[in-house]
């Protein structure tokens, strides 16, 4: 850049901000320069400048901060810690509003983490950690921006997909997401710097915020860039404008909301007093949209747009390229590096490039090599780092927590300048682990995208869990997907899903080779189910951008919550599709659906044993609707068909005599003589022990019974 | 799917009738979409509701969060099938069932 004297009266307010950013961007890069090449120096000077200033608070008085000279006498004194130490504190410094417990800095605002089940943490952040964050997610990028493509940009608005809800607690201190809390204090500035208009920054409940932000996005040509939480978010906005392009236009050629649009009635109103009529623009998108989406559209709707801005590491490579199919290959990516509530833990080196580099000044940084994972008298520093080996993180940020664990795994993969590049690998408590092999989230990925493009599906998402009840115990993928070409089975799915997953993990092969795990297996989601999990989510008070699709699933009730929704040929075919015969109620028709059974039942491989159960639980059945069904002789409809994973059988008895549900009955007492006792009754404890499931419903003037075999 | 629909002032009851599976949502959708404005009780009687899938749940949690600010939302007559699909994806915490 060239300097150029400017006068910043003449400017925006957002003009004013980009250029402060850009120029404090400069030296925010020439100090960098001098800290990573001797980033152990500024490290240890962080942690002395914490432990100093924080001397007289009560974490600080507990553990005897005032007499930790070295980096050795604070691993000595402090314990490891995480966040259930914290908990006590956070509640008193956010219910009673008390001050130095944890740290002497002022805390500003309390972060809602993501990514766990349940409650939400509240991590405290301090005026230090938000200076840092400034330092390195505003003006370091910026500076960076401007230098590749200039500053011609600063003074459009750009689209920004996070979310800025913050509430206050109690104690009248902010709480949500950090990112919200900036955007949040650019106040009444805020429509100068963004597209999108404040009904979806600070949504309303049952706001299509989706609508919002493309509709506001699309009127506007100029914008320059995008900011989103999580990249994944900017493509499901893409796929939203490709999928209702032609009601947003209508939209904007008339200057309306479409009636389908959910939005609260004050929203639409305060919406529609925003908006009027643009019938060129509408006309040039339309153009723009009945070309296709085969080429990139991006670069025509907004010709400047240039850049996304968001967390795109591992898991979201994927997104990446699926959103180079909207942009074309000409697109800047800056990945925000691993930017946790905590703080700030690594920075990208430069654009485009997915490498992250630990920030000498922005935490006091310790690492577990994993090999000696739970010895924290092995904890290294900094300095210590080898390159290509795994490690545990430990924090000591800005903010009130000290050796924290993050729960993050990372590697080391090389050096900038002497500071050591990190790549995240997964979290800690997302690993899944059979018999001794650690599958993480990375090979899940690997697995399933490698999957998905040998045979050209589109993966929505999945999820996987490791079932030790089953014999062999197996992996579990549960995938939704869309558009499987139709000479795919599922069974061929599975088998390179098999094959593939093994490929990243030799000792997950060695263990199937072996026959101690079983084949991985591949089940379908119902459609939506995913756009189901995040509502839920969001019903319970999560934060829509922070919701990540689960992955790894541990819990029980996330087990079972996928395995309710699986996609099976009921939801496709509307019903199973089932023989039927149908017969008069008179027990000598009993060998004919004998015979009928034993034919469908061939040549499927299936114990004797178990159809000799089957037999006896048909015979039972239909013997005893003949008896007490009908007053004199009525019909008898019988419906079967046989399915997979487990081989099974279900049977439907289905008459049209009086309402009568055997499983009512009590169980027999053994005890009367056979006189005395109910002969249904006994019948019945015959079809109980044999059946792996019975079900009974009166219907439209019918008694259904349903029994299901597993073989 | 067939729907049942009886409406009294401020009061709406639906009778879900077969599968309430992505094919038939929106079919729901688009109706409570045109009738739940105003309405403060609505009533899902689901006594015929055989089979429910993710987009179904969708469409009833979204009633679900409309009512609750409008008003009130019950769910009747549930069938054991769709109460194990309720209880495994944690609808019993959030919907008030009779």
């Amino acid at each position: 850049m060239d300097s150029i004297k400017i006068d910043m009266s003449e400017l925006s307010l957002t003009e004013q901000f980009y250029l402060k950013c850009i120029s404090e961007g400069a030296k925010v890069r020439e100090s960098l320069d001098v800290m990573t090449q001797d980033p152990m120096k500024y490290n240890t000077e962080l942690l002395m400048k914490i432990i100093e200033d924080n001397k007289e608070t009560e974490y600080g008085q507990k553990y005897d901060f005032a007499n930790i000279k070295s980096i050795e006498d604070y691993q000595n004194k402090v314990p490891i810690t995480d966040y259930d130490n914290y908990v006590d504190y956070i509640r008193r410094m956010t219910e009673n509003g008390e001050k130095n417990l944890l740290t002497s800095y002022e805390i500003v605002h309390y972060a809602k983490s993501s990514g766990t089940m349940g409650n939400p943490k509240r991590i405290p952040a301090s005026s230090l950690n938000k200076e840092i964050n400034f330092k390195y997610n505003y003006a370091y990028l910026f500076n960076l921006f401007a230098e590749k493509v200039g500053i011609d940009w600063i003074k459009y608005p750009f689209l920004n997909l996070t979310e800025t809800s913050i509430s206050t607690l109690p104690s009248g201190d902010t709480y949500g997401s950090i990112s919200g809390k900036i955007m949040g204090e650019f106040g009444d500035q805020l429509p100068d710097f963004v597209t999108s208009p404040i009904e979806a920054l600070k949504p309303k409940p049952k706001t299509d915020i989706r609508y919002i932000h493309a509709r506001f996005a699309l009127i506007n040509p100029d914008i320059p860039f995008t900011v989103t939480s999580f990249v994944s978010l900017f493509l499901e906005t893409l796929r939203y404008i490709k999928r209702n392009w032609e009601l947003l236009v209508k939209d904007i050629e008339n200057g309306t909301i479409d009636e389908s649009i959910k939005m609260p009635k004050e929203v639409r109103e305060s919406l529609l007093g925003k908006i009027e009529p643009m019938p060129e623009r509408a006309e040039e998108l339309r153009q723009i949209f009945k070309e296709g989406f085969d080429e990139p559209t991006v670069p025509k709707i907004w010709p400047k747009m240039s850049l996304l801005i968001g967390c795109g590491s591992g898991g979201f490579s994927n997104y990446i390229k699926k959103i180079k199919e909207f942009t074309g290959p000409d697109f800047n990516f800056a990945f925000i590096g691993l930017t946790a509530s905590e703080g700030i833990f690594s920075l990208f080196v430069e654009l485009n490039n997915p490498d992250s580099m630990l920030i000498p000044d922005s935490m006091f940084y310790e690492f577990l090599p994993l090999v000696n994972y739970g010895d924290y008298s092995k904890v290294v520093t900094l300095d210590q780092l080898e390159e290509g080996k795994e490690y545990e993180v430990i924090t000591t940020n800005l903010s009130g927590f000290y050796r924290y664990r993050m729960k993050d795994v990372i590697r080391c993969i090389g050096m900038h300048n002497h500071t050591p590049i990190i790549e995240f690998l997964y979290r800690l408590d997302q690993c899944l682990s059979l018999a001794g092999e650690k599958i993480n989230e990375e090979k899940l990925r690997k697995a399933a995208y490698k999957t998905e493009n040998e045979f050209g599906f589109d993966l929505i998402d999945f999820s996987v869990y490791a079932d030790s009840t089953s014999s062999p115990m197996k992996y579990v993928y549960l995938m939704e997907i869309e558009d499987l070409p139709d000479d795919v089975t599922k069974e061929n799915l599975q088998e390179r899903l098999n094959e593939n997953l093994c490929g990243t993990d030799p000792l997950l092969f060695n263990k199937m080779e072996k026959g101690i795990i079983g084949k991985t297996e591949l089940r379908f989601l119902q459609p939506e189910t995913y756009l189901l999990y995040k509502e839920l989510k969001v019903a319970r008070g999560c934060s829509p951008a922070q919701v990540k699709p689960p992955r790894i699933l541990r819990e029980e009730e996330d087990i079972s919550f996928f395995n309710v929704l699986l996609y099976d040929d009921l939801e496709q075919d509307g019903g199973l599709d089932m023989e039927e015969i149908i017969l008069k109620s008179d027990s000598e028709n009993l060998d004919s659906i004998m015979l009928k059974i034993e034919e469908y039942l061939e040549d499927k491989n299936i114990a004797m044993k178990s159809k000799l159960q089957l037999e006896l639980i048909i015979e039972e059945i239909f013997v005893n609707i003949c008896n007490y069904s009908y007053e004199k002789e009525g019909e008898i409809k019988i419906q079967y068909c046989l399915l997979e994973d487990p081989l099974r059988i279900i049977v439907n008895f289905i008459d049209n005599g009086m309402e009568f549900n055997p499983l009512n009955k009590a169980v027999p007492d053994l005890t009367l003589n056979a006189d005395e006792r109910d002969i249904g009754g006994l019948g019945l404890t015959i079809v109980r022990k044999n059946a792996d499931r019975l079900d009974y419903k009166y219907e439209n003037n019918q008694n259904i019974l349903t029994i299901e075999k597993i073989f | 799917m067939d729907m049942e629909i009886q409406k009294d002032g401020k009061k709406l009851d639906i009778k879900i009738v077969g599968r309430l599976d992505s094919k038939t949502a929106p079919e729901l959708k688009e109706m409570l979409n045109d009738e739940l404005k105003d309405i403060e009780e609505l009533t899902f009687d689901l006594s015929e509701l055989i089979y429910i899938s993710s987009a179904g749940l969708r469409v009833i949690l979204s009633a679900q969060k409309t009512m609750n600010k409008q008003g009130s939302m019950k769910v009747t007559n549930v069938q054991d099938i769709v109460m194990e699909v309720f209880k495994s994806t944690g609808f019993v915490d959030i919907l008030t069932i009779e």
